[in-house]
């Protein structure tokens, strides 16, 4: 530690005083740890610099807030594998989700908070599969239920909106091109996630709809050149009427937002943008570019795709976007230090924080929602 | 005598030979890289960079002073500094150690720098992994059976070795100390990458320094990364900015390769598109299975990547790969003990010369 942002764990806490965002939303959950092995999902309460220790700290993973606030998801080690935890912010209630298989990461809440989408892996080789929790009855499902493999990385549609305009016979403002679109889809729970198609031969990550009963790819009109890029980290807007993920269309990693006036690339470089993460308005998305040479956080205004950087450093890296529930603030991890802590700054990159300073590593800062239980 | 007493005081007597390199704990000094583990080559006119913990006045030393350097020096973040060094274009070839003096220390990195009479457009990499020094799985002392890969090395025609991961039993000091003097008998660069075995990686980075990184050579671009532990390697993106980056600086490279540890079809999702799907590595070597297999596409779900494991040097073994304008070619892996010296190339037949043959062949 070298330099003015090296702060001692007091002046943390009085400047965390000083830039406590207004209203509840004033934790930050994140994974701290010396190694990989000691990982440890915690929380931080910027009101009182206070830190919470969560997670069973076995290379515990990237931790989810459920909707209301009142738990946290994650992966941890298992005996078996990786499981996926629930525990409260307190650290009390921890949950060990008893799984089918032994290989399960990165869970998400649905927008009601009573069911969690993950990834499972099999046995051998690449066989991911999607799997559903329900937290009521304790019980696991695959979607679909005939466990089509590979499927990776869901994320819960909150809304039905954007969905239902891929049908047949929808209004929407572009050419639907062909009449098959998402006739099959009902309401209910309905999963963004990844699955391959093949083309030319070989499998490309392409963004599919999953159901409890169906899954299949986005229809082919909807994308602005199918078939031949790659498309990942599907995320939904808040509300559900829009689509962020990354493709290569273009030559290299771009941000695409899809909505119903069609998709485009609201992040256009040459240098490669990933991890779209919505702000809580719907209008911005943070994202990291490595346009600057190094990794940066940026934001774009989806309705122009204008961009604005939040957090770049010569030299060093910037990453994991965050947005508070009010959508005010942005928590990310920077090395800047030689050491990645966490800051926060406000979304023009004014007025920044740093929010832990332990000389370890402290990773995925996840914003409590705003109308938590406490 | 119980046979951990004797490694240990073997230990410390290479901490007492080794400590006018490197600090008496035999973790790195003042300069990080280049090293023996991570070492430039260069060619004379050539660049390298130096990473240090504050600038110093900077020189090659072998046995005497080395070709003088220019130097172009950048800040780092965590208050490290990079020298950029031109190597003079009237160098002679050879191998250099990299000293550094600032106003209050004195570091030297034997075996850091390789001047060499250019790079071939073909020549032969050496591949060991598995080490695992300090294991007794063999009656055999671990270190024995690593110093004849080393000799066999040696007597190859390799231009350099890469020994990927796994190169202790516990990741204990004592061990990599031990690893570090063998590996310095050999004649050619090596350059080393963590395994599971040498566990939490603390030690590895206090002894080579980072876990993933770049090399060029000639018109080849080589990036070693660290999957030590697959499951959480990479999970919260600590290593994707890195890997995003070296696998950019050589997509103009003629071939991209890439040295791990180990592949795991569950390894970082995130690490996969970057090494394997968006801009597809063109061959993997790696370990970590004790055991040989090729190009089973099972291996990489993308079908991509052709991914070369070699078996483990613990066992005996290691494997030679050639690669020229053509290919990228792993040879059948060999047990230490046959490695026989490179023989004269046969003289081809007028078409074979013309698709196959190299510009020229590197020396031994």
């Amino acid at each position: 530690m070298h330099n003015n942002l090296a702060m001692k764990p007091c002046v943390v806490f009085l400047l965390s005083l000083l830039i406590a965002p207004s209203g509840k939303a004033d934790q930050i959950a994140f994974v701290r740890g010396v190694e990989q092995q000691d990982q440890r999902v915690c929380v931080l309460d910027l009101n009182s610099g206070a830190v919470t220790e969560a997670g069973p700290g076995s290379c515990d993973g990237r931790p989810a807030w459920s909707p209301d606030g009142t738990l946290l998801s994650f992966d941890t080690r298992t005996e078996q594998g990786m499981g996926i935890c629930i525990v409260r912010p307190d650290g009390s209630d921890l949950r060990h989700i008893t799984h089918a298989g032994a290989w399960n990461r990165d869970p998400r809440w649905s927008a009601d908070g009573k069911m969690l989408a993950y990834t499972s892996f099999g046995e051998n080789g690449f066989e991911t599969r999607i799997t559903v929790y329900d937290l009521a009855s304790g019980a696991e499902q695959a979607w679909p239920k005939d466990g089509q493999a590979p499927l990776m990385r869901p994320v819960w549609m909150p809304g039905m909106l954007l969905l239902y305009a891929l049908r047949p016979g929808q209004d929407v403002q572009w050419d639907a091109g062909n009449a098959q679109g998402l006739a099959w889809l009902q309401d209910g729970g309905v999963l963004l996630a990844i699955g391959l198609r093949e083309s030319g031969g070989k499998p490309l990550p392409d963004l599919f709809v999953v159901t409890s009963e169906n899954c299949a790819p986005l229809p082919e009109w909807v994308l602005p050149s199918p078939g031949n890029y790659v498309e990942w980290a599907a995320e939904p807007s808040p509300d559900g009427s829009s689509i962020a993920w990354e493709s290569t269309d273009g030559g290299d990693r771009e941000i695409f937002v899809l909505n119903k006036k069609g998709a485009f690339d609201v992040s256009n470089d040459r240098a490669s943008d990933w991890n779209p993460v919505w702000a809580p308005d719907g209008e911005w998305l943070a994202f990291e570019s490595f346009r600057s040479g190094r990794r940066g956080v940026y934001r774009a205004y989806v309705g122009t795709a204008r961009i604005s950087p939040v957090a770049v450093s010569p030299g060093a890296d910037n990453w994991s976007p965050a947005w508070s529930a009010d959508g005010r603030s942005i928590a990310y991890v920077s090395d800047r230090t030689g050491n990645p802590e966490l800051f926060i700054s406000e979304p023009n990159g004014e007025k920044v924080r740093q929010i832990t300073d332990n000389g370890i590593l402290n990773f995925a800062p996840a914003w409590r929602p705003a109308g938590e239980e406490k | 005598m119980s046979r951990r007493i004797r490694l240990f005081v073997a230990a410390a007597c290479l901490a007492c030979v080794s400590a006018a390199a490197r600090q008496p704990d035999g973790a790195l000094g003042l300069i990080r890289t280049p090293n023996n583990g991570i070492p430039a080559m260069v060619a004379p006119g050539g660049q390298f960079d130096v990473v240090l913990k504050q600038r110093a006045e900077l020189r090659l030393v072998a046995g005497q002073d080395g070709p003088p350097l220019e130097i172009q020096w950048a800040e780092l973040s965590g208050g490290m500094s990079r020298a950029r060094c031109t190597v003079h274009s009237d160098a002679l070839p050879g191998t250099y150690s990299v000293v550094a003096t600032a106003p209050d220390s004195t570091d030297c990195n034997d075996r850091a720098v390789y001047v060499r009479n250019g790079f071939p457009d073909y020549y032969v990499v050496a591949h060991l992994t598995d080490t695992h020094i300090g294991s007794d799985r063999h009656p055999r002392p671990a270190a024995d059976i690593f110093r004849d890969a080393v000799n066999a090395a040696n007597r190859s025609e390799a231009a350099f070795v890469v020994i990927s991961g796994d190169l202790t039993e516990n990741g204990r000091i004592d061990q990599f100390l031990e690893f570090m003097a063998v590996m310095d008998e050999s004649k050619l660069p090596t350059l080393v990458c963590p395994g599971n075995h040498d566990r939490d990686g603390l030690i590895y980075e206090q002894v080579f320094g980072p876990l993933t990184y770049g090399f060029l050579f000639g018109k080849d671009g080589y990036l070693v990364f660290d999957t030590k532990d697959y499951v959480t390697a990479d999970d919260l993106d600590a290593q994707n900015a890195d890997l995003e980056v070296l696998r950019q600086q050589i997509k103009p490279c003629r071939w991209a390769i890439g040295v791990t540890h180990r592949y795991e079809p569950a390894q970082s999702l995130r690490s996969q598109l970057i090494l394997f799907v968006d801009n597809p590595l063109d061959h993997l070597m790696f370990g970590h299975q004790h055991r040989a297999r090729e190009n089973d596409p099972k291996l990489v779900p993308w079908k991509t990547t052709p991914m070369t494991m070699t078996p483990a040097t613990v066992d005996g073994f290691m494997r030679l790969y050639d690669i020229s304008d053509k290919e990228v070619r792993p040879r059948e892996p060999q047990r230490v003990a046959e490695v026989a010296p490179p023989q004269p190339a046969p003289e081809p037949a007028p078409e074979a010369a013309q698709e196959k043959v190299p510009e020229s062949q590197p020396g031994p």
